[in-house]
């Protein structure tokens, strides 16, 4: 009995895990190939495809425009995130709960839902420039993350650190830096990272807010697809991927991965 | 509290000189009243614990000389400096936390050299007090372990360390013992004694524990609500504890209440419900008072009572009924009860208390000499 269902979870466990990774390498293989068309490559294997990359109109700016947004956004919650998650955790006054409810729930709302709010809610503002009204949406995107990594971490943290580094010969704010930063950082480094990523990544917040001259890169990459479907995007895919697989080995070399999920 | 005892509780005046002096120091949370005007002098170089049930006021008192908390009212001078209201790091006050509050991203020597580098004292010599400090608390082989996989004895060893390695004027110790086991506490405990004394350290002793205090202290502030109800040497506190609440809080006692039946010269004799018993005190007649005898000052049959020189009426004895009897290795706590319900505890050795059957009659006596008198608390 036991050893069927020990069968059964291994092959449950097996199918998932080629069920997640199959896009992943499909996508990796068609970009190798040198079909003009989206084909697994049968006898030889090509780089022409991310030759082609350089020749794609406006990828540059999308990308660039991307980080940008996101590297602002990310920066902007994990300050706001953090004090906030400090309110929270260390602070004694009705409704902390539902302030930590309401500050990660754009993660529960759809995309679709925020995106056309937020479209809305710029315009009767009188905000009708993309940069600006792409940036505060993303922080509204970013900052979930950086909110439910920090009030682990911050739950988690002993503030008597802070008094023992002040009777040492810190100032408070020297304290904070030297002793809770560092201490925090895996719980910094989770957050914003998920963060950018989930930033990097967004499309239907995005659509609503971006114009002719602002395209975010899954915006660009949809458009792409629309107008050529050639395997240039799975270059471009494939590439991504890649930089995902370094950032998660820096992770790991930094903190550990699994500090990283713990929080 | 009515006060015609011995002890010299609030409003001390200690001489000019004193190292540290806490003078009418008073501290509010809301309502409550934590701290009432508190005063303490400490000699340098002094061992003081105080001493109290948790709420008593001792950790917000040692928060206020670490600077962590802001007293309402009153003064704190350190080594003829006014404290007031100087922040943690221009104190130079040491503080060993309860739970040692290591940081727990450095390693030993790292964490060691913490206020070394918060002083930005030159690497060289930081260096050298950190090995110092390695070698005075004998870890200098775990240097770079990171802190987080020590036992708890070694990380009570690293605080020590840390908070000592800047030299501090005055060191404060928030139960640093509380966390570890029996045994290895009381190992720290002469280990700690043995280090401050060597470095000379003044040393202020937050703990619950009425053996710790009585074990490691020069002096013992019992503290009780906000105030120090007695400030005094172990051994003074023990023997000579200046009221009820000092005398239940650090060991154990038999209590009896009565009341003076007659006064008879130095001598007074109190009616109890264990009869009457002779006790030395100024009382008048019918006041009520209530009498304490340590365990170890009773001993069993008529003979322990008797004073040499003295007739034989001179001590104090009386039947109770066995109970139960309690071993303690070195010795047996024999517990009683009178006729009418209180309670009496002596101790005696392990063979006579092997003897004491419990349920039956025990004839017990004690000399007047050593039964304490506090005037009866109304209500």
């Amino acid at each position: 009995m036991r050893r069927i269902g020990l069968a059964l979870a291994w092959t449950m466990l097996t199918l998932s895990v080629v069920f997640l990774l199959a896009p992943l390498a499909v996508t990796i293989a068609v970009s190798l190939s040198p079909s003009p068309v989206f084909e697994l490559p049968r006898d030889e294997l090509s780089l022409i495809w991310y030759r082609q990359i350089g020749a794609l109109d406006g990828l540059l700016p999308s990308v660039l425009l991307s980080l940008e947004v996101a590297a602002i956004a990310t920066a902007v919650s994990l300050v706001l995130g953090t004090l906030a998650a400090i309110a929270v955790v260390r602070g004694r006054f009705p409704g902390r709960e539902a302030i930590t409810t309401f500050l990660v729930s754009p993660l529960m709302l759809p995309g679709l839902v925020l995106g056309i709010a937020l479209l809305q809610y710029f315009r009767s503002l009188g905000l009708r420039e993309a940069l600006p009204t792409l940036l505060l949406a993303h922080v509204l995107v970013v900052l979930p993350y950086v909110m439910r990594t920090l009030t682990g971490g911050l739950s988690l943290f002993d503030f008597t650190l802070l008094d023992a580094a002040r009777t040492l010969g810190l100032s408070w704010p020297r304290a904070v830096l030297q002793v809770m930063v560092p201490v925090l950082a895996p719980s910094f480094l989770t957050g914003g990272l998920f963060g950018f990523l989930s930033s990097v990544d967004n499309y239907p917040v995005s659509i609503f807010l971006t114009d002719v001259y602002h395209k975010t890169l899954p915006i660009q990459l949809l458009q792409y697809i629309g107008e050529s479907p050639d395997p240039t995007i799975a270059a471009v895919s494939t590439l991504m991927i890649g930089l995902t697989v370094l950032v998660l080995i820096l992770g790991e070399r930094l903190v550990g991965l699994d500090r990283m999920a713990g929080v | 509290m009515p006060n015609g005892v011995v002890g010299s509780p609030n409003g001390v005046v200690g001489s000019p000189d004193a190292y540290l002096r806490i003078d009418r120091v008073a501290k509010r949370f809301g309502r409550a009243t934590v701290l009432d005007a508190l005063s303490l002098d400490v000699a340098e170089g002094e061992f003081i614990s105080l001493l109290g049930p948790s709420g008593c006021g001792k950790t917000t008192l040692l928060r206020i000389l670490a600077g962590l908390l802001t007293a309402d009212a009153g003064r704190v001078t350190l080594a003829g400096r006014e404290l007031g209201r100087l922040p943690p790091h221009k104190r130079n006050v040491g503080v060993v936390f309860q739970n040692y509050a290591l940081f727990p991203h450095l390693t030993v020597a790292e964490n060691i050299g913490f206020g070394l580098r918060a002083r930005r004292v030159p690497k060289p010599e930081a260096a050298a007090r950190v090995a110092r400090g390695l070698e005075m608390i004998r870890l200098t082989h775990l240097a770079d372990r990171p802190v987080t996989q020590l036992s708890g004895g070694q990380q009570q060893r690293v605080a020590m360390a840390r908070a000592l390695a800047v030299n501090p004027a005055l060191i404060l110790l928030d139960e640093p013992l509380s966390a570890l086991d029996r045994k290895l506490r009381e190992t720290m405990q002469v280990e700690l004694r043995t280090l401050l004394r060597a470095l000379r350290m003044t040393a202020i002793f937050v703990t619950h524990d009425q053996e710790e205090a009585l074990a490691l202290s020069d002096r013992i502030a019992v503290m009780n609500a906000g105030r120090i109800e007695q400030l005094d040497a172990p051994r003074a506190i023990y023997d000579r504890p200046a009221s009820p609440f000092v005398l239940d809080f650090v060991g154990l006692s038999t209590t009896l209440s009565g009341v003076v039946e007659r006064v008879d010269g130095p001598m007074l004799e109190v009616v109890t419900a264990l009869g009457p018993v002779r006790v030395r005190g100024q009382f008048v007649r019918g006041a009520r008072v209530l009498l304490a005898v340590r365990p170890e000052k009773i001993g069993v049959g008529s003979g322990a009572g008797n004073v040499p020189g003295a007739g034989p009426r001179a001590g104090n004895t009386a039947t109770i009924r066995v109970a139960d009897r309690t071993f303690l290795g070195r010795s047996c706590l024999v517990h009683g009860v009178a006729a009418e319900g209180d309670r009496v505890v002596l101790e005696t050795s392990n063979d006579m208390g092997e003897r004491v059957v419990p349920g039956s009659d025990l004839l017990v006596s004690w000399r007047p000499e050593d039964t304490l008198l506090f005037p009866q608390v109304a209500g």
